[in-house]
């Protein structure tokens, strides 16, 4: 399921990574780390302030995640390539649990922000008629959404980032099998 | 063809449920149950729809979250400039630190097992064996320091970090000087120091007991600096170190670098040098070798961390110079110390770089600011005042001062003139090398109340008082009246002293511009001068000698019947047209001194005066030498000078 786009990210993140440790100075590590910011820091933002619901919070816990990338660098650590996208997700969501622990931080768009959002969607289709359909199609979505549970939504932004259920549970700290339940209820509530 | 119906049979009753589906549909079934999961679903209709079905829900909600959610969230702002900042403060933070055991022996593990490909083990042994050599090594032989490469280390370390761009020092300071025998303190300062390696400049602040600020430096990349301290600002181009000048004014210490650079800098007075360890530190001790001339440093010690080679503490004892002795009588040495109080490497990014501008409310009570005065400054403000006739006497002066600033002072007859000739001033205002103060006469009365006023003449004097010329005068006065009419000579002789007065006092007036101009330009200088300010310059000189012509011929013609009634005395026939001055310059000069001695010949022989008559003939021709001398210089100028183009302006008034 993941687009070419993502697997030669991957890819190049895997690079970087597998090299981090042992080629650079500090001054190296810094730029490795930023390097990895730039790469990944709007899926980062972007799930978070999709599943946690505060933009500015989010973008904030993004950077946050990346200077403990520096720290777990600088401290001598490695992360494996393959898994260092998902040593950040993990992170950010941790960071995110932290400080959100005490409120109920799911959000979603308010009708009024959301109607007027959806009217502006450029479609690129002449045809209202499939317009007209996407807007029912999103309706029904949103509306599945806003049924969905806090893990559920997780799961489903995480999959949607094209994680697999073995590094869903990793970053969220649940088991495979959680994931699998999680991932069909939320697809049940948006089917409906 | 039986095996796959019997197949086919038995999958299609058995169902996957729409976990399952999911599981299969993102790949996360294992082999065997994707297997059969597909063969199901070519059997089984109403599972393929389920499974579609799912598949358009993800598509529907990927569709969402790209075209919708995703582009309604506020973008990621583009902060990268301040994540870098936060990730290079926390580099520094974390560099700063000592990597802890754990760190090294993760590090070693790594590079055992990754570059060496050895156990820890071999590797914690083959450290030991090297540690132990080392420390034989060691104890066999224990080196001396040597300050001279020691100073060198430190200096290089000094420098590395003076340029690193990423960085931002800032220390903190404490100065004091102390009395040597009995070590009271006689001045203490704090001096705060930011550094830039980016930009290689440094703002130094140097504060007292209270926290005021009463000293600084700005100094730029190049070296050069501006250093404000009692009132006095300075420039220096290069910066040194600790050179043996500095012992002439000891309390000048703050402006130096507490570093080993700075320190080395001594090296150069004919000193000796030894290091001491202190605990952590070194102590590299200076003492003038004996008979090497200089006796004024006593000692100096510069204290170096082992660790980080960085300089904390200098301390100079210095022989206090005779004539600014702290105490009366014999010189008594007396030590400067300099000690680090504080330190700390900042991130570039994240230091206001106000801290490197100069303090403007301090700046303010030195009324001055940076820039240098060019002739171009000096001539364009005098031809500005001058279009409002405010060069004229002495209302408002325009002179350099000790600071190297363009001073504009006067003090000014009423508010409105006051706005006029700061309104006429707008195009220089601004200028940071010019310094403005205009008072009314109200505020500078103000000011001087306390001062005792100015006894006038009272009227009896003046009834006493007489002119030198009454007699000559009168005699002329007398002569011009009718017999038997009642003029009133002594009426007649007032006005035109008062007449005289005003028009020798008009020249002088307008001669003093002129001199003030020659004298503001060097002649050397003149030739550097802009086109405009030239033609400003040379129509103000232009102007001013025309006006001091006018004013002598005036008198010329109002005195000459009267004292000189027989014209031009046969010898000063030639001073009308005497050789030419061969130099504008001089030539103002010449005429500021004829008009000099004119107005003062005019004021001794027509200023009311209590004392005795003059002899009215001496008087009279020394009047009659110096009007044809200032008549002539002025047209000579003023056709000297009159080449520009002026138009019609010419100094008002």
């Amino acid at each position: 399921m993941r687009t070419k786009t993502e697997a030669s990210t991957q890819a190049t993140i895997t690079a970087q990574s597998s090299l981090l440790f042992l080629t650079q100075e500090p001054m190296d590590l810094e730029q490795n780390v930023i390097r990895v910011y730039e790469t990944l820091r709007t899926p980062v933002y972007q799930y978070l302030a999709a599943t946690f619901g505060d933009p500015v919070e989010a973008e904030d816990l993004a950077q946050e995640t990346f200077l403990r990338l520096y720290v777990y660098w600088a401290g001598g650590k490695t992360i494996a390539g393959d898994r260092l996208r998902s040593w950040i997700f993990r992170v950010a969501h941790n960071l995110a649990i932290d400080r959100t622990r005490s409120t109920k931080f799911i959000q979603d768009l308010a009708s009024e922000e959301y109607r007027a959002v959806v009217l502006q969607v450029p479609d690129g289709r002449r045809d209202p008629e499939e317009t007209l359909l996407d807007r029912e199609r999103f309706s029904a979505i949103r509306n599945g959404l806003a049924l969905l549970s806090a893990q559920e939504r997780r799961c489903l932004y995480l999959r949607a980032e094209g994680f697999c259920y073995r590094e869903i549970a990793e970053i969220l700290n649940i088991t495979s099998s959680s994931v699998a339940e999680f991932l069909r209820r939320a697809m049940r509530k948006m089917a409906r | 063809m039986d095996r796959r119906f019997n197949r086919f049979r038995k999958y299609r009753d058995w169902h996957p449920d729409e976990g399952d589906l999911m599981l299969y549909l993102d790949g996360e079934q294992s082999s065997r149950k994707a297997a059969r999961i597909r063969t199901h679903l070519e059997a089984c209709w109403a599972c393929r729809v389920k499974a579609e079905k799912t598949s358009q829900t993800i598509s529907s909600f990927m569709d969402y979250r790209n075209r919708i959610l995703l582009p309604s969230l506020p973008s990621a702002a583009e902060q990268t400039g301040r994540f870098e900042s936060k990730l290079h403060a926390l580099a520094m933070q974390t560099q700063a630190k000592r990597p802890s055991w754990s760190t090294m022996l993760a590090r070693i593990r790594v590079f055992s097992g990754r570059t060496l490909r050895v156990p820890l083990t071999a590797v914690g042994v083959a450290a030991v064996l090297v540690l132990g050599l080392a420390a034989g090594i060691l104890y066999v032989w224990s080196p001396t320091v040597n300050a001279q490469q020691l100073l060198a280390h430190a200096s290089a370390m000094e420098e590395a970090h003076d340029n690193n761009p990423n960085v931002v020092q800032h220390r903190s300071l404490r100065l004091e000087k102390r009395r040597y025998n009995d070590k009271q303190v006689l001045l203490r300062r704090r001096i705060d120091v930011w550094h830039s390696g980016a930009r290689g400049i440094t703002a130094r602040r140097v504060y007292d007991d209270s926290g005021k600020l009463v000293a600084g430096e700005w100094s730029e990349r190049n070296g050069s600096s501006a250093i404000y301290e009692q009132g006095v600002r300075t420039e220096i181009s290069t910066r040194g170190g600790i050179v043996p000048e500095v012992l002439d004014s000891p309390d000048d210490l703050w402006e130096y670098d507490l570093s080993a650079k700075s320190f080395e800098g001594l090296a150069g007075a004919g000193v000796v040098a030894q290091v001491d360890k202190q605990g952590n530190d070194y102590v590299v001790h200076y003492a003038p070798k004996a008979g090497s001339g200089d006796n004024r440093l006593l000692s100096a010690a510069l204290t170096v961390r082992k660790d980080d080679f960085r300089a904390v503490a200098l301390e100079l004892t210095v022989q206090e110079p005779k004539s600014s002795g702290v105490t009366p009588g014999p010189a008594t040495p007396v030590v400067y110390s300099i000690v680090e109080a504080g330190f700390e490497q900042r991130s570039a990014l994240e230091v206001n770089p106000q801290v490197f501008q100069a303090d403007a409310e301090f700046l303010a009570s030195f009324s001055t600011q940076q820039g240098d005065v060019t002739a171009d400054l000096q001539i364009e403000t005098t031809y500005l005042l001058d279009q409002v006739g405010a060069t004229l006497g002495q209302e408002v002066t325009v002179a350099i001062g000790a600071d190297h600033k363009l001073h504009i002072e006067g003090v000014l007859a009423t508010e409105s003139r006051r706005a006029q000739i700061i309104k006429v001033l707008a195009p220089v205002r601004h200028n940071p090398a010019e310094v403005i103060n205009l008072i009314t006469v109200a505020e500078a009365l103000q000011r001087t109340r306390a001062e005792p006023a100015v006894v006038a003449k009272t009227e009896a004097q003046a009834e006493r008082a007489s002119i030198p010329l009454y007699d000559q005068l009168s005699q002329y006065f007398e002569a011009q009246t009718a017999p038997g009419s009642s003029v009133d000579v002594r009426a007649k002789i007032q006005r035109l002293s008062e007449q005289v007065l005003e028009d020798s006092g008009e020249a002088m007036r307008h001669a003093w511009v002129l001199k003030r101009l020659a004298n503001a330009i060097p002649p050397t200088e003149i030739g550097s001068l802009s086109e405009t300010t030239h033609n400003q310059y040379l129509c103000m000189i232009a102007a001013h000698a025309q006006k001091v012509g006018e004013r002598t011929e005036k008198l010329r013609l109002e005195l000459g019947p009267i004292l000189f009634p027989d014209g031009i005395s046969p010898g000063m026939a030639g001073e009308g047209s005497g050789a030419s001055p061969t130099d504008l310059t001089v030539a103002v000069r010449q005429l500021f001194e004829a008009a000099s001695q004119n107005d003062a010949a005019i004021q001794s022989g027509f200023s009311v005066t209590t004392g005795q008559a003059v002899e009215g003939t001496a008087k009279a021709q020394e009047i009659q030498y110096t009007l044809l001398q200032a008549e002539r210089l002025s047209k000579w100028l003023g056709h000297a000078a009159n080449v520009c183009d002026c138009g019609p302006e010419s100094p008002r008034k």
